[in-house]
């Protein structure tokens, strides 16, 4: 059931109707009962590990608030992340590893016939397991106390809204919400409604038509490099507008029943450093890793080496966490590289930069910033590519064979018919620092824009009910 | 209901959300209520992948106070007929002829279309009809294009709620264009206004008006092709004898309809290679000949079978179904004959 399609329209109609009508404990009951039908509506099997998964966490959690033994709350922790993790490895990596072994082995001559699980990925397996994980983590480090209301745990594990692509909700944040009373008013609905409309508009006007420029660009190695550099700049923005769309649809779900959903993406091509970058795009997750993950591997060390070990360490997992591919993993180990590499060229930047007075820093911040946007799409090419070598040949062909011909400048008014009133948009957003510009904007300014948008949609939209990029992640 | 009384209230009504939904729905209901708006799309256009649009323009653009007759039926009737070479031949009578052939068309769109046909008050409608519009399965695809809430009925009649709960995606798009004609034929609308804008930003050539589809595609082997492709383009999809039912039924109602209001309607088999016709519908071709026959008689039109028609020999055709120049020169003036014998000769012969 997807969130761009009629059968998710009429489902939200029924629970939004249902919601109104009945009281908190009652809503979540429906809440969660809703939940489990939108999460079995792609396949009910993977109900059960949804439900495995709330199980082993509520349990845990409370284990661990009980006990006093510190080796036995580090007993449940890890029986919780293990279980987690088990989980997500055998559906998701099982079969990544054993190929990768495979692989490896026959480097040396050892050939073996490996077993492969025929198993389908369950959706949106990466971002729940880790949203479970945060909650026995938080009792763990005392920041967090347990709930003993097992169905309103349940529902803080499959809150439909997030369930699928995120964001990772921190059970500090979500939990509250489901407990504590809401507040339906008319300004959240009106807000809400706002924000599914603009994640729609990223969603079908831009994503899925940018998608029609990266496919068949990328299901080739036959063609020039301006069709690579244009397909991965579209690719870019197509990306980001899938997933950022989900999230702003499923924040706007939230804030219609009067919870409130973080923010996963702040404008990320609105900074021109890869460290910024990560403080923007897919915010839940880059946070996830950081206060789970690299505080944790780095401790109190000051040693320079070991901080970018564990940053390129922690990028190549999130690169593989968004699939079991080498591709992913080259895809975290490049933007690791990139943070180091930030990391270590940023004071002699600052002198260059000194060298541009005034106005004239304009020229310094554009060539920064084109050189920045190449640099962000090579890493962007190892994630399309689908394997690391065909990457490297589209990126060789970016830097060697860049021929222009007529097809790419047809390409280009495609990439920006779609992708220029989105980047208006944020660029308004940007200026004014603030995501809900456009909702508070004056009368007379949004209505004239909502008019352009909704015709674009009307027109340009796809109707196909395409699925978000990162289900599969 | 207390903490529910905040939504009720009207104080803080969401006015740009109100505003937004009815002018962009107002616009588009004044836009297809202008005659210079379906002009520029039909002129645009492309025959091949706007068949919708264009029948929309064609219909919509039509000036009903004076006298016209239609051509209608598959995408046969847009293909094999000249229009212009039918106008230049009744100059004279001060008719005007339009082309309103919907490719692929089926017994359920000239049902939805009819209400359309009927407001541009044609004084003459001869129909190019072929088998399929009756023995095929409903090809959803096209529903967006000429929907007509109408049919919603018919279906639940005829073929029951489980027909229309199979393809509800279908129907409830073709309702969400029904209701916003922007999104009706919005894949010709993107396509137009992108090369549109490649045409004034890029300086790219624009494309003269195409007329018909298939011209130019003729290959050398095409006369080769034709019987060598007879058993791979041969389609076992035939429709359901409730379906069937319904296809005669809707187009019954059709007929009905154009012969109710007392318009002289004349119905001829499209052409077909005579191969091609043999070996897809060779079996069923006599009882739809049968059903078109009974029509005749109770609606009392003329009916010109296959047999009734002119030989089309290979080189007439583009491919098993369509006529490429000659042939349609051919048709044409066949259908000049028709036209001229059964309406303008009786019409002169009552004002004599």
């Amino acid at each position: 059931m997807l969130f761009n399609s009629f059968q998710f329209l009429f489902f939200f109609i029924v629970v939004f109707s249902l919601y109104l009508c009945l009281n908190h404990k009652h809503q979540n009951r429906m809440l969660l009962v809703a939940s489990y039908i939108f999460y079995g509506s792609w396949d009910w099997r993977f109900l059960s590990l949804l439900i495995i998964s709330t199980l082993l966490d509520y349990f845990c959690g409370l284990k661990i608030e009980n006990e006093v033994c510190p080796r036995k709350r580090k007993r449940y922790l890890t029986l919780s992340v293990c279980g987690n993790l088990a989980i997500l490895g055998f559906f998701k990596y099982f079969n990544f590893f054993i190929g990768s072994m495979t692989g490896l082995l026959g480097l040396f001559d050892i050939h073996v016939n490996p077993f492969h699980l025929n198993v389908l990925l369950p959706i949106g397996i990466s971002f729940y397991t880790f949203q479970t994980m945060s909650y026995s983590l938080d009792i763990y480090r005392g920041r967090l106390k347990p709930t003993r209301k097992f169905l309103d745990f349940a529902l803080y594990v499959s809150f439909f809204p997030q369930l699928v692509a995120g964001p990772i909700e921190r059970a500090k944040s979500l939990l509250p919400q489901i407990l504590g009373e809401r507040h339906v008013t008319l300004e959240k609905i009106y807000h809400g409604t706002c924000l599914i409309f603009w994640g729609l508009f990223q969603k079908i006007y831009v994503a899925d038509n940018l998608a029609k420029i990266v496919d068949p660009t990328y299901a080739s190695t036959e063609h020039s490099g301006a069709a690579y550099w244009l397909a991965s700049y579209a690719f870019m923005i197509q990306l980001y507008c899938d997933f950022a769309g989900y999230s702003n649809i499923a924040k706007g779900l939230g804030k219609m029943m009067g919870f409130d959903i973080m923010t996963n993406f702040y404008l990320p091509y609105f900074t021109c450093n890869v460290r910024d970058f990560w403080k923007r795009w897919h915010i839940s997750l880059t946070s996830w890793v950081r206060d789970y993950l690299y505080y944790p591997l780095l401790k109190s060390s000051n040693s320079n080496f070991k901080k970018g070990l564990t940053v390129i360490l922690t990028m190549s997992l999130i690169g593989l966490w968004h699939g079991p591919a080498w591709h992913f993993v080259a895809f975290g180990f490049y933007s690791g590289i990139g943070l180091i590499g930030y990391h270590i060229t940023k004071p002699y930047f600052a002198v260059i930069r000194s060298k541009f007075p005034g106005r004239s820093v304009l020229i310094y911040r554009l060539i920064i910033g084109f050189l920045y946007f190449q640099g962000l799409m090579f890493g962007f090419m190892l994630f399309r590519a689908q394997e690391t070598t065909r990457a490297l040949k589209m990126a060789s062909k970016v830097l060697f064979d860049f021929s222009w011909r007529p097809l790419h400048s047809e390409m280009l008014l495609a990439l920006l018919l779609f992708a220029g009133p989105m980047l208006l948009i944020e660029m308004w957003q940007h200026l004014k620092k603030d995501l809900d510009v456009l909702i508070k904007a004056n009368i007379w300014i949004k209505i004239p824009i909502y008019i352009i948008l909704f015709f674009l949609m009307l027109i340009f939209g796809v109707s196909d009910e395409k699925a978000f990029i990162y289900f599969q992640f | 209901m207390k903490k529910l009384s905040s939504i009720f209230s009207f104080k803080n009504l969401p006015y740009t959300l109100i505003v937004v939904i009815v002018v962009v729905f107002a616009s588009q209901q004044l836009l297809t209520r202008s005659t210079a708006y379906w002009t520029y799309l039909y002129k645009n256009s492309n025959p091949k992948f706007d068949d919708g649009l264009r029948f929309a323009a064609v219909a919509n653009g039509i000036d009903k106070n004076k006298k016209k007759a239609l051509i209608m039926g598959a995408s046969q009737a847009r293909e094999n007929v000249d229009i212009g070479a039918l106008n230049n031949s009744f100059s004279n009578e001060d008719i005007t002829f339009y082309n309103l052939g919907i490719s692929q068309g089926q017994a359920v769109d000239f049902f939805m279309t009819k209400n359309l046909v009927m407001n541009t008050n044609p004084d003459l409608i001869i129909f190019v009809g072929d088998l399929n519009m009756i023995s095929s399965p409903y090809m959803f695809t096209k529903l967006r294009l000429y929907f007509h809430p109408s049919i919603i009925y018919q279906w639940i009649e005829i073929l029951g709620w489980r027909y229309l709960w199979e393809h509800k995606k279908e129907t409830l798009h073709a309702f969400l264009g029904y209701i916003f004609p922007v999104y009706q034929f919005r894949e010709s609308f993107g396509r137009i206004l992108q090369n549109e804008l490649a045409i004034n930003i890029l300086n790219k050539k624009r494309k003269p008006f195409k007329r018909f589809a298939y011209s130019g595609m003729r290959r050398k082997t095409i006369y080769e092709d034709l019987d060598n492709t007879l058993q791979s383009d041969k389609t076992d999809d035939i429709a359901s004898p409730e379906e069937i039912a319904m296809n005669e039924a809707l187009f019954e109602r059709f007929i009905e309809g154009i012969t109710d209001r007392g318009i002289p309607f004349i119905m001829i088999d499209a052409p077909y290679y005579k191969n091609a016709k043999e070996t897809y519908f060779g079996e069923i071709y006599p009882g739809y000949d049968k059903y078109i026959n009974s029509l005749s008689k109770r609606y009392n039109f003329s009916y010109y079978s296959d047999a009734d028609t002119p030989i089309f020999d290979k080189e007439d055709f583009v491919d098993h179904t369509h006529l490429n120049a000659a042939g349609r020169r051919k048709f044409t003036t066949f259908l000049t004959e028709i036209a001229d014998e059964l309406f303008f000769d009786s019409h002169n012969n009552i004002q004599d």
